[in-house]
């Protein structure tokens, strides 16, 4: 059974379809690159599957359940934005994720911040914007869920840091569980990824095993990439 | 999980509101000692002066702020970028909704009885009406001690108050959900559904008022027993404010439950 499966998923915001008739079924132990250009709906498709938008029509249906209580028991999602309170301490956020969150670990959680040299008695503002989505990784990455959704987690960090980034989210979900990482950076992800959905103007204009993917096309997926969205 | 929100959101809260406490106990503390020093001179009595003035400014503050953070507390925490956070906890909809408005009627419960506990050290006249024969011992006695008629009146009016103060943080709330309907411009927007919210909320109230006053030209009124008369108006206010915070709740639960959109 799919982990995730959306089917004909539409969003409009006002006259602008943001997602059109998107369906995809996602299965468990897939690392999956959720691709296209700023704009093209990664995030609106991201945020309906956590219940943060209501689709106009479509339903996402999460092993076996709509997006709700139930499910964020199993998805851990990372926003593309800076989204924890800022006046708490590391520490006091590592304490809210293991308060909510019965798969969380904290030992993973310190084990990931001394590794990136993060004070755990640093208040979040005080944080570089870098630094915060380090933490809002690591929080996300601590958890052992079935299913992971990252909305652009290399987008902000620098290049030295995405390869630390990338080796986090390697090494520290479970492989049994499918992980959805949005970006539009392909080249730094693609020796990752299982599979791949492009998204065009809110329309899912592929979706496939990346292996097939580059052998159909004969060229890599961040090629394909260029070829499909060229302006 | 509505106890851990609550633990959370109490800390978020407890944050703002306990300095401001401490800073008004502190400020009415020195007032009483200063009024403890005798003397008629403009270095005596101006400080004293300034103390109450200062006290009674920091009660205001605290009332203040206990608006602005039921505000902010909804439209930053659930509805802002905290919001992705707050959405995606495995809690549901109604314990999102609860943890905050109980946190927040129960900080304008302490702000309203620190406020005056604050102006009692400060003002030794205040203090000395409030503890002695006629003060709130004599208020307690009419409530509690005159008999069930008059206790069972007392016992409505405290709740028609705490759902009074639920009805103004349910205002805010569903004027702040209500607001998501709009694309742009949503803090114009929520307190354009808040102005439009309290004015039904009036217009109604002064219905009922009209009605209620024609009551005593009532034949079924006038056969009522005392007893009745007398409890009848207590319970249909109790109700209504039941009704009308219900009707806040469910506006708020919808929106958030499905029609939310953090953008």
């Amino acid at each position: 059974m799919a982990i995730l499966e959306a089917k004909a998923l539409s969003k409009r915001f006002g006259f602008k379809n943001a997602l059109s008739a998107a369906s995809v079924a996602i299965e468990p132990g897939r690392i999956v690159g959720l691709l296209g250009p700023n704009g093209s709906g990664k995030s609106t498709f991201l945020k309906i599957c956590n219940g943060l938008l209501t689709p106009t029509s479509g339903e996402v249906i999460i092993d076996g359940n709509a997006p709700g209580a139930v499910t964020k028991t199993i998805v851990s999602y990372l926003p593309e934005r800076t989204y924890l309170p800022e006046y708490m301490t590391v520490a006091q956020i590592v304490d809210f994720f293991t308060d909510f969150y019965a798969d969380f670990s904290r030992e993973k959680a310190y084990t990931m911040l001394g590794n990136l040299n993060v004070d755990s008695r640093e208040r979040l503002k005080t944080l570089s914007k870098g630094t915060k989505e380090k933490v809002q990784l690591i929080l996300v990455m601590a958890r052992q869920a079935k299913l992971y959704l990252l909305d652009e987690p290399i987008g902000g960090v620098d290049p030295a840091a995405r390869d630390y980034i990338l080796n986090t989210i390697l090494k520290n979900y479970n492989p049994e569980a499918s992980v959805i990482i949005s970006t539009h950076l392909i080249a730094d992800i693609e020796q990752i990824l299982d599979d791949v959905i492009f998204l065009k103007n809110g329309e899912v204009t592929r979706f496939g095993s990346a292996d097939d993917l580059r052998e159909e096309s004969g060229m890599s997926v961040d090629g394909l990439f260029r070829e499909v969205f060229k302006c | 999980m509505l106890g851990k929100l609550l633990k959370h959101e109490f800390r978020a809260t407890g944050r703002v509101f306990l300095p401001f406490y401490g800073a008004m106990f502190i400020v009415a503390i020195v007032t009483r000692i200063l009024s403890g020093v005798s003397g008629n001179g403009i270095s005596v009595v101006a400080p004293q002066i300034i103390g109450i003035v200062v006290t009674a400014l920091l009660m205001g503050a605290v009332c203040v702020i206990a608006i602005i953070l039921t505000v902010q507390r909804f439209n930053k925490n659930l509805l802002g970028d905290e919001g992705y956070l707050m959405f995606t906890l495995p809690t549901s909809t109604d314990s999102l909704i609860c943890s905050k408005l109980i946190v927040s009627v129960v900080w304008y419960l302490a702000s309203s009885i620190l406020a005056v506990v604050a102006l009692a050290i400060a003002v030794p006249i205040v203090g000395q009406a409030l503890i002695g024969e006629q003060g709130l011992k004599m208020v307690l006695n009419a409530m509690f001690g005159s008999g069930a008629v008059m206790s069972t009146l007392a016992v409505l009016a405290i709740l028609s108050g705490l759902l009074s103060i639920a009805w103004f943080v349910l205002s805010v709330y569903a004027a702040g959900s209500l607001a998501m309907l709009s694309n742009r411009r949503r803090g114009l927007a929520a307190f354009g559904f808040w102005i439009a919210i309290s004015t039904v909320a009036q217009i109604i109230g002064t219905l009922l008022l009209t009605w209620a006053m024609h009551l005593e030209y009532s034949v079924w009124w006038t056969e009522l027993p005392e007893t009745a008369a007398v409890l009848l108006p207590g319970f249909v206010l109790l109700a209504i404010m039941l009704i009308a915070d219900a009707v806040l709740y469910i506006v708020t639960r919808i929106m958030l439950k499905k029609k939310l959109n953090l953008e």
